[in-house]
């Protein structure tokens, strides 16, 4: 994170911040005190802006199956008001452990290894509102499950890093919690045969919440459902493995590929992956001794990454992959294959002519 | 070539001579674009023939229709790529189109332009089934990728009723919906990666194989923009595995109240069917005279629940779902035994649209979504909507989320029958937006629903969607006259002439 030289502001209304963002050079928009906001493109003066007073929920119908919050309400705050009434973000959003807001979570693009059953972030976000470069505020999407009217502006959102504009609300599609999960790892003998059961798992009839690979060919399950249903289906799933599963011990994941923290050195990436471009990334990463795990079925490699980053960049740009760097100092860039970059730069100029917020691509 | 050799005949922007008259260099330059056309297309590609040209002056949504100067279909990339270059300097308006089945005049094409074509571009190029992913031309029919997928146990998740006829690449530019998604999500949740022809015909790559992004998730803007952001030549589309087991229920009550509570009931016992399909008794019983799937036609309305997933999970959730179902006083709860008995029940339920049109001479769908708890006040409305206008509704809708589609059956030869019916369907939506819903679900804006994309979203809104559209399409050339309302229309009314119409640049039937 850049060193910050001036004090944050704090606005309490989208006025205030309206105004604030139309007398910026360049802004920094921060949910609260994380660690996730990308690093400044230009030179002073700076706008150092947090959203901790836009922190309230402002619509939750349990039967609707929907919640609108503000941008700087922590996800943990969010969870918890879910739960009380029986239901979940089915994106999981990760790295709690941060007190991330929706903001962030929405800006920097992460889902949680639970998006295996019913979609990532982009699945479940159905309005936005946001503050763009020009200081307007602009409220896109809707607050029903359904919604075709207008550019789907929320899903756009998803990844940014905060490139267009600052998020002040979101409304999301919850589910509800299952009656009860069961968490198991199953323990192949090597990466290879770890992989061959993603695959097959991932084309089968069982439905997952989480299928997670781990770096030593160990298979992460969980599965959720009415109670009375569990053990027949973890006999199913044995059955299928043609072994039992054990218990996940706390440990299990290395501290730094755990998803509940960002490492304290080194670039955490997020590689958008299928199961089948993961054995060659899976040979370029071993051998260089980074630490990996491969989430919801194996379209996600999360990579502890502590070698210079052009060196990455080079390895998923000839596998034909994409990351986004998620934590460290350079945070928010994109290495490997860029293909979006024309594309994204032309929206950006509609919201952000004069770049007073970050440039994703160069 | 042109007789008189002025360089800028190619180039519309620059300066004209000014001894030459302006409609004698309109119509050579527009000479010089279509030369361009035919050079591109061989004549049984290129239509320009009034008799050919027909077909394509309407879609799904009759009541309007337009006769564009020219349709041509392309039978590659390049011929797509290459089309959008000359439109692009010519400054001529061009309209994809599939199958045409759109509801809301999507793929209406506009009077001094050309139609694209897209039904030729209809190969699957790869399915893979490791990854669950299918690459498809826009062409490619609905169903057709679920058949091509069925080998591997996989299939295709979007199910608009028009599954077996509508392409991909108007499903995609109108985030088409179905009866499966609330669970499942629409279109754009089952659309990983495109290759794109932008409106001035370079070519775009956005997303991916997998179902995440790195950086900026381009691809969900892209789907559901009406055909504004350019046209898709590539698709990668998920696919999900069938579900091991089904169970479809359905159950009858004496009114739609009671059914839209049974709804809220399955709701609130936490269990998450793949689909909830509500049909009133005017629709069961056109259903019934077409198709006889067998619904029971003394109901005042049906619900259709489906479960989907592992069979010991289906199996548990039906035991609740059964307990719920109990208390909501229904008539007859009918449970189908095997698999013919459930699609028959989703056969009389996908063809409710027609079979309602066969009860009128004409009739218009809306696809308004209000939030699910406002069912039962938004049907109680629309009844008494109906009867103020006299005109019959049949209502058929997604319960499951809040997607209600009013038919309001009218006859286009009595005086103001149309104008009627619009007036009806406008009052319909405005009531879906004062009960916290949507314009729209599924069909898209349009043309239709132009007109009511200012009660939806502040001018602000609009014109931030409208800096949009021009930084990718500044000549506004790509499906213009779609989804944004024109600057220059007058303060709206939902009756008389649709402000198109009366800007001369549509018609009626």
């Amino acid at each position: 994170m850049a060193e910050q030289t001036q004090e944050m502001l704090q606005p309490s209304s989208v006025d205030e911040l309206q105004s604030i963002i139309r007398d910026a050079n360049c802004a920094s928009v921060q949910g609260r005190e994380e660690r996730t906001a990308p690093p400044f493109h230009k030179e002073d003066p700076k706008t150092y802006i947090s959203l901790s007073k836009f922190n309230r929920v402002l619509e939750y119908q349990p039967d609707e199956y929907t919640i609108t919050v503000e941008a700087g309400a922590k996800i943990s705050d969010v969870t918890n008001a879910l739960s009380e009434h029986g239901q979940y973000l089915p994106f999981d959003p990760p790295f709690i452990e941060e007190t991330l807001t929706i903001g962030s979570i929405i800006a920097c693009g992460l889902s949680g290894p639970g998006a295996c059953r019913f979609g990532v972030l982009r699945d479940f976000i159905l309005g936005v509102t946001f503050v763009d470069g020009l200081g307007e505020c602009i409220r896109t999407g809707g607050k029903v499950v359904k919604n075709a009217a207008g550019f789907d502006i929320p899903k756009l959102m998803c990844g940014t890093w905060g490139s267009l504009g600052a998020i002040t609300e979101a409304t999301f599609k919850v589910f509800p919690i299952a009656p009860e999960y069961r968490t198991l790892v199953f323990k192949f003998p090597s990466f290879e045969a770890g992989h061959s059961a993603l695959v097959a798992l991932g084309r089968s009839q069982f439905t997952l919440d989480v299928l997670d690979l781990s770096q030593d060919g160990h298979l992460c399950v969980k599965l959720g459902g009415q109670s009375g249903s569990m053990d027949s289906r973890v006999a199913a799933l044995e059955d299928e493995l043609g072994r039992n599963g054990e218990a996940l011990d706390e440990a299990f994941w290395e501290k730094s590929i755990a998803l509940d923290r960002f490492p304290e050195a080194g670039a955490l990436v997020k590689v958008a992956t299928s199961p089948k471009s993961i054995p060659a990334l899976d040979v370029a990463l071993k051998s260089l001794g980074q630490s990996r795990r491969y989430i919801i079925n194996g379209y996600v490699a999360w990579v502890h990454w502590e070698n210079l980053l052009d060196d990455l960049h080079r390895i998923l740009e000839n596998q034909g992959l994409t990351g986004q760097v998620v934590s460290g100092p350079e945070a928010s860039a994109i290495v490997g294959k860029q293909s979006q970059a024309a594309f994204f730069n032309k929206i950006k100029s509609a919201f952000d002519p004069e770049s007073k917020f970050p440039n994703l691509y160069s | 070539m042109s007789p008189v050799n002025f360089p800028s005949f190619n180039h519309p922007t620059s300066f004209t001579p000014a001894h030459i008259p302006p409609s004698l260099c309109e119509s050579l330059h527009m000479s010089d674009f279509y030369s361009k056309l035919r050079s591109l297309f061989p004549s049984d590609r290129l239509y320009e023939d009034a008799a050919r040209i027909t077909p394509y002056v309407s879609d799904g949504l009759t009541v309007f229709r337009n006769e564009p100067k020219a349709v041509v279909i392309p039978i590659n990339n390049d011929e797509v790529i290459e089309t959008l270059k000359l439109c692009h300097e010519f400054e001529i308006p061009f309209v994809a189109r599939g199958s045409g089945t759109s509801l809301s005049g999507g793929s209406l094409p506009v009077s001094d332009g050309i139609v694209i074509s897209l039904n030729r571009l209809n190969q699957i190029l790869d399915l893979d089934p490791d990854n669950r992913i299918a690459r498809v031309q826009p062409g490619v029919i609905n169903s057709e990728i679920s058949d091509a997928a069925a080998e591997y146990g996989l299939y295709f998740a979007p199910d608009p009723s028009s599954q077996t006829v509508c392409t991909i690449g108007g499903n995609l530019a109108f985030n088409s919906g179905g009866a499966h998604c609330l669970k499942y999500g629409m279109t754009s949740n089952h659309i990983l990666g495109l290759t794109v022809a932008l409106p001035d015909g370079t070519v775009a790559e956005l997303g991916n194989d997998s179902l995440e992004n790195a950086g900026p998730d381009c691809v969900g803007l892209f789907v559901g923009s009406e055909g504004l952001l350019g046209i898709a030549l590539e698709i990668q589309v998920r696919l999900m595995p069938v579900s091991e087991s089904f169970q479809t229920i359905l159950a009858s009550y004496d009114s739609l109240e009671a059914a839209g509570d049974a709804v809220a009931a399955v709701v609130a016992s936490g269990i998450l069917p793949g689909a909830m399909e509500i049909m009133d008794k005017l629709a069961i019983e056109a259903a019934e005279a077409a198709v006889s799937a067998g619904y029971p036609e003394d109901a005042e309305a049906c619900l259709i629940v489906e479960l989907d997933g592992e069979a010991a999970a289906v199996d548990a959730d039906f035991q609740a779902l059964s307990n719920t179902m109990k208390q909501t006083g229904a008539k007859e709860v009918r449970v189908a035994q095997n698999t013919e008995e459930r699609l028959l029940i989703w056969k009389g339920r996908k063809s409710a649209f027609s079979a309602v049109g066969r009860l009128s001479p004409d009739y218009i769908v809306q696809d308004g979504v209000v939030p699910r708890s406002k069912l039962g006040q938004a049907l109680k409305e629309i009844s008494r909507f109906s009867s103020e206008a006299g005109l019959r509704v049949a209502n058929v809708f997604h319960a499951g989320d809040g997607n209600l589609h009013p038919l309001i059956l009218f006859d286009a030869t009595e005086p103001d029958g149309l104008e009627k019916a619009e007036a009806l369907a406008g009052r319909i939506l405005r009531l879906c937006l004062e009960l916290g819903g949507s314009i729209t679900g599924e069909h898209g804006v349009g043309v239709e629903k132009l007109e009511y994309m200012p009660d939806m979203f502040s001018p602000t809104d609009l014109k931030a969607f409208d800096r949009l559209r021009r930084a990718i399409d500044p000549k506004e050339l790509s499906n213009r006259g779609k989804m944004l309302p024109g600057k220059e229309a007058p303060a709206l009314s939902s009756h008389g002439p649709h402000p198109l119409e009366k800007a001369g640049v549509i018609s009626r039937m």
